[in-house]
């Protein structure tokens, strides 16, 4: 049992060592996470490892916005909170992936011997340097999300772009930014639960739903919004490859 | 994936499940929606057992086996076809690192229907080809 630990211990020295300063462990079990939180509140997250199968099956990130994550779940926490955006939607939006085929070619890697740490370490650093910096570095400011947001359909919700409950993460977006088709979405998000719940009114659900909504735009509304609505909010900002 | 029924305490690991990755939609082709706006997606499940008579674990027993023939947790859709709907529990970043780049997340409904329920067992046969039949 010791022997293992010793192992264990191993394996995070050597792929944490790989990490530029300032993310720490979160969770060892059954991933290695790793956070920091960068000036503006913000978390950035990286899962590493699968340590409780001693293998690294895919690396990938997460962005937790502080001002949305904070309106949308009071004590949320990176890594046990799905986070604002993940790296696999940032592709996505983008269809850029600056290094994701080279290293999902090179995965599973399991993580045995030293040869497999050294391997390890060289990807983590690929993985770090072109994609995680550049996916990071692009998402600071909820203004980033707007042009994303946009929709003739008001019910459509960016699930592509959201990571957890994106119709409040897209309420919160809005309300911040002051924008002016805010109540548009809010009532017809409203409408979309409400009608479900006259077809179906014994659905407790949905009443848990509708209910939890009215308590979330209760908190949201209480907030004042943080920017004045600016057409240019709507142009995306270009994406950079390192 | 770790997954319960709205409402329920009970988790149930699908081991074996299959999810189109394209949302539902109705007889409109408007996608289907959850209690909180969100896509579904459909679920194909699929269990192995040693032989035709192994028995279901306790949660799969009661939270899909018999919650087919429960009123309250059984739904029907605009065809006349009967599912189940469970959200998934798991946590995104377990979902992320079993398959890279999943559309499924923490919070994402799926919708299991009665006829997508399969079940293949060995029976011990020499050629090593399994049995599957649908459960229903």
């Amino acid at each position: 049992m010791y022997f293992k630990k010793m192992e264990e211990e191993k394996i995070i020295e050597s792929l944490t060592s790989v990490l530029p300063r300032g993310f720490e462990i979160i969770s060892q079990f059954p991933l290695l996470v790793l956070c920091k939180k960068s000036d503006n509140g913000n978390f950035q997250e990286i899962v590493l490892a699968d340590l409780e199968n001693r293998k690294i099956n895919n690396l990938f990130g997460a962005i937790h916005i502080h001002q949305i994550e904070s309106l949308v779940k009071p004590n949320y926490k990176p890594y046990k909170d799905g986070g604002t955006i993940r790296i696999g939607e940032h592709y996505k939006l983008f269809n850029k992936y600056p290094a994701r085929t080279r290293i999902l070619e090179q995965l599973p890697i399991m993580l045995e011997n030293p040869k497999d740490l050294e391997k390890a370490g060289d990807l983590i650093k690929t993985f770090i340097y072109e994609d995680a910096f550049p996916f990071f570095e692009y998402w600071q400011d909820i203004r980033d999300f707007i042009p994303f947001l946009e929709n003739d359909d008001m019910i459509y919700v960016a699930w592509d772009v959201f990571s957890g409950e994106a119709m409040y993460q897209k309420m919160t977006v809005m309300w911040l930014c002051n924008h002016p088709r805010y109540e548009d979405f809010k009532e017809a998000s409203l409408n979309s639960i409400q009608s479900r719940l006259e077809k179906d009114p014994e659905n407790n659900n949905l009443k848990k739903a509708l209910n939890n909504t009215f308590r979330f735009l209760k908190r949201l509304e209480k907030t004042k919004p943080l920017y004045e609505w600016d057409e240019s909010f709507l142009e995306k900002k270009p994406f950079k490859i390192i | 994936m770790k997954s319960t029924i709205p409402g329920s305490t009970k988790r149930v690991a699908f081991d074996d499940a299959i999810v189109d990755p394209n949302p539902l939609v109705d007889n409109l082709g408007n996608p289907v929606l959850d209690n909180l706006n969100k896509p579904v997606h459909k679920l194909k499940y699929h269990e192995t057992k040693l032989t035709e008579a192994a028995p279901w674990t306790s949660n799969q027993s009661s939270e899909v086996i018999e919650a087919f023939a429960d009123p309250a947790k059984v739904k029907t859709d605009t065809y006349g076809n009967e599912f189940l709907e469970f959200e998934i529990r798991s946590s995104s970043s377990i979902l992320d690192n079993q398959v890279p780049g999943t559309i499924l997340k923490q919070g994402r409904t799926i919708r299991l229907y009665k006829t997508d329920v399969y079940k293949s067992f060995g029976n011990g046969q020499e050629n090593g080809i399994p049995i599957t039949n649908n459960v229903f």
